[in-house]
């Protein structure tokens, strides 16, 4: 039977064009949505982990609501990263005063406007050579005094900006300007997928971000040997207990996760869309061509019928043959599906948020679902003309005769009439 | 396979299909149409049987009601002693399938499948794998050895037929019923398909009903019965084409 199914999928090719097409849309759709998700998260997570790589405990503010600023960061200052640098464990201490600032364009536009995330203001911390590894200059210098800024490079070359230029920033505050004096570079994927990222001085930072004097978070590194949640056990123990909390890095990455996942969730809609509407005219485009093909061959299933073949061996055929076209279109709509997300970032790119670039990532899932909603979709709509065709078959075998014949000698003839007479009136009462 | 229906060897006086009161109705009110009207009639074993009639006299019809392709309207039809009013529509599917072999006068062979596929395809529907020597002697008797891996749109009309008639065999039915199987035919392939169709009587002790309106391809056959307007009318042994044509011409002359 699966033979005769093939041998009847391939003499009908064009009039299975249409159906293979709208079957091949909607699996494209969902397996490029599902693909792109799958690739998009990888991405994300590569990319949070150089974030964190450096970084094994965060020292944070306890995130009480506290009005004051100096009340909030009060326990974050320098003697706490002395404190926190003499723990057994800590390889590196690295205090941080960062938050988010919105930047304006040459133009006066602001950048970023529509997004929360990704406007990243920072202190710049040089190290022992006096350069800060996260934000290795590219052009320029660092920023010395409060009347200095440097930007990330990709930001300084979206908002029109060349060192020497007057940049306008705010905070949650009045908007204040200060002087373009260098450009640097960074990994940071939240710069990195399209944020803005500002570098300050250290003064400026904890006056924006913080209090004067104080940090916003402290990262630390852990000496070789000493676990991250045995490190922040142990830092925790020298916090003050009411005012600052210790997190892992992992935690964090976690945290970050699943709000990057919730992100990608949302890219995922609008392609998941596209395929329940192309499977869904699927749907009647199938019932449609497999109820003209049904119909094509009814002499044909009339004639199985009649020499034994049972109305399941029919339904079965006809299932068999729709189940290796919706196979077909499946396969070529995942490949499409491919291209789809290859495609899907460019498409997303007006959101503003850059994609991570990184390989596709086919998993099994995106593959076992585009083939059973392929499969599925297409024996799911050619079940109807399938059962029609079995239940059909034997009475109409005979309507269908009269044309295949040759004319009749006597065209009045009482015969012929009666003959089509019997056949309308079975057709009629047969529905 | 386990059988539903029970055709226990019938005895030998047992026909091999019988119809007795047959009566076919189409439609009703207005459009009501008397197909068959109590007709009564046995098709012996290992006897080929010509049932002739003009156009719309009911042959089509008492051939497709006997083989259980069309229920009947009331009366009753038996296959090997199989009353096949009693059978649900699987039972008469296995029934056809086992009991029962066709040929059409048209369109008679799936175009996609190969000679030997169609030959073959009953019994494969049925699950089964023919019988080798079987399939030998029956493509022997029909002629067909050098064109089994043929499709059908690459065989001539006649050796179209001569698929059918095998195929009809193939499954050692109870009865064959050949409805026009020469219609389409020139007179020449028209007389192979009838001598094959004697001969698997004759030699294969097949039994074969025929309809057709042809007198010639009536005088192939043992017994000739004449059906008018729904009603047996008349019979004739051992018939001759023109024996035959003057019994039409008496119905047609008194028909007016």
């Amino acid at each position: 039977m699966l033979r005769t199914a093939l041998r009847h999928v391939l003499a009908q090719k064009t009039r299975l064009i249409q159906t293979v097409l709208a079957v091949c849309l909607g699996v494209a759709f969902i397996s490029g949505s599902l693909v792109f998700a799958d690739s998009t998260t990888a991405a994300h997570r590569a990319a949070m982990s150089q974030d964190y790589a450096d970084i094994s405990v965060t020292v944070r503010p306890k995130s009480a609501p506290v009005a004051d600023a100096d009340e909030r960061y009060g326990a974050l200052d320098d003697a706490l990263v002395r404190t926190l640098a003499a723990v057994p464990g800590v390889g590196s201490v690295r205090p941080v005063a960062d938050g988010s600032v919105t930047l304006a364009a040459k133009d006066g536009t602001p950048m970023r406007a529509d997004s929360m995330r990704g406007k990243l203001g920072v202190a710049y911390a040089p190290g022992a050579d006096g350069r800060d590894s996260r934000y290795p200059l590219v052009s320029g210098r660092a920023p010395r005094n409060g009347g200095e800024v440097a930007l990330y490079r990709g930001t300084a070359a979206a908002g029109g900006y060349s060192p020497g230029d007057t940049v306008t920033l705010a905070t949650d505050g009045p908007a204040f300007r200060k002087r373009l004096v260098g450009t640097v570079s960074t990994t940071d994927s939240r710069v990195t997928a399209g944020g803005t990222l500002a570098v300050f001085d250290k003064a400026t930072a904890q006056r924006l971000f913080a209090a004067p004097g104080r940090y916003s978070s402290v990262d630390l590194t852990a000496a070789p040997g000493t676990g991250e949640s045995e490190l922040a056990a142990r830092v925790a123990a020298v916090l003050p207990a009411d005012r600052a909390e210790a997190t892992t890095a992992d935690a964090q990455a976690t945290q970050q996760s699943v709000l990057i996942s919730t992100v990608t969730r949302s890219y995922e809609r609008l392609p998941l869309l596209f395929a329940v509407v192309s499977l869904f005219i699927g749907t009647f485009l199938i019932v449609n061509t497999f109820t003209l093909l049904v119909a094509r061959r009814s002499r044909e299933i009339a004639l199985l019928r009649a020499i034994g073949a049972t109305r399941r061996q029919v339904v079965r055929s006809v299932l068999a043959e729709a189940a290796l076209v919706g196979l077909a279109a499946s396969v070529l709509g995942f490949v499409l599906g491919l291209g789809v997300a290859t495609a899907l970032p460019h498409m997303l790119d007006t959101s503003g948020d850059l994609l991570p670039a990184g390989p596709l990532v086919i998993g099994p899932a995106p593959v076992l679902a585009s083939l059973a909603v392929g499969v599925g979709v297409t024996v799911l709509a050619a079940w109807l003309p399938s059962r029609r065709a079995a239940r059909g078959s034997l009475p109409s075998r005979r309507c269908a005769r009269p044309s295949s014949r040759r004319p009749r000698r006597s065209p009045g003839s009482a015969a012929g009439s009666v003959w089509s007479r019997s056949c309308s009136a079975r057709a009629c009462s047969s529905r | 396979m386990p059988q539903t229906f029970t055709p226990a060897a019938p005895p030998a006086t047992e026909p091999a299909a019988r119809a007795t009161a047959l009566t076919k109705v189409y439609g009703t009110g207005e459009t009501r149409v008397t197909a068959l009207d109590s007709v009564t009639v046995e098709f012996a074993r290992a006897r080929f049987t010509a049932v002739m009639g003009p156009s719309g006299s009911g042959k089509s019809t008492l051939m497709h009601c006997m083989a259980g392709l069309d229920p009947v309207t009331s009366g009753s039809t038996r296959i090997g002693g199989a009353e096949l009013a009693e059978l649900k529509d699987r039972q008469l599917t296995r029934l056809r399938r086992e009991k029962v072999g066709f040929v059409f006068q048209g369109f008679n062979l799936l175009p996609a499948l190969t000679a030997l596929e169609n030959m073959t395809l009953p019994l494969r529907l049925a699950g089964r794998r023919p019988d080798a020597a079987w399939l030998d002697t029956v493509v022997a008797t029909v002629g067909l050895g050098g064109r089994l891996a043929h499709r059908p749109a690459q065989l001539s009309g006649g050796q179209q037929q001569r698929v059918a008639v095998a195929r009809a065999l193939l499954s050692r039915p109870e009865i064959v019923f050949a409805d026009e199987p020469t219609g389409n035919l020139d007179s020449r392939s028209g007389a192979e398909v009838l001598g094959f169709l004697r001969d698997s009587v004759r030699e294969l002790d097949r039994t074969v009903v025929m309809v057709t309106h042809d007198p010639v391809a009536a005088a192939h056959a043992d017994r000739v019965v004449f059906l008018a307007d729904g009603r047996l009318v008349d019979e004739l042994h051992a018939p001759t084409a023109d024996a035959v044509l003057d019994r039409m011409l008496a119905f047609e002359s008194h028909g007016r």
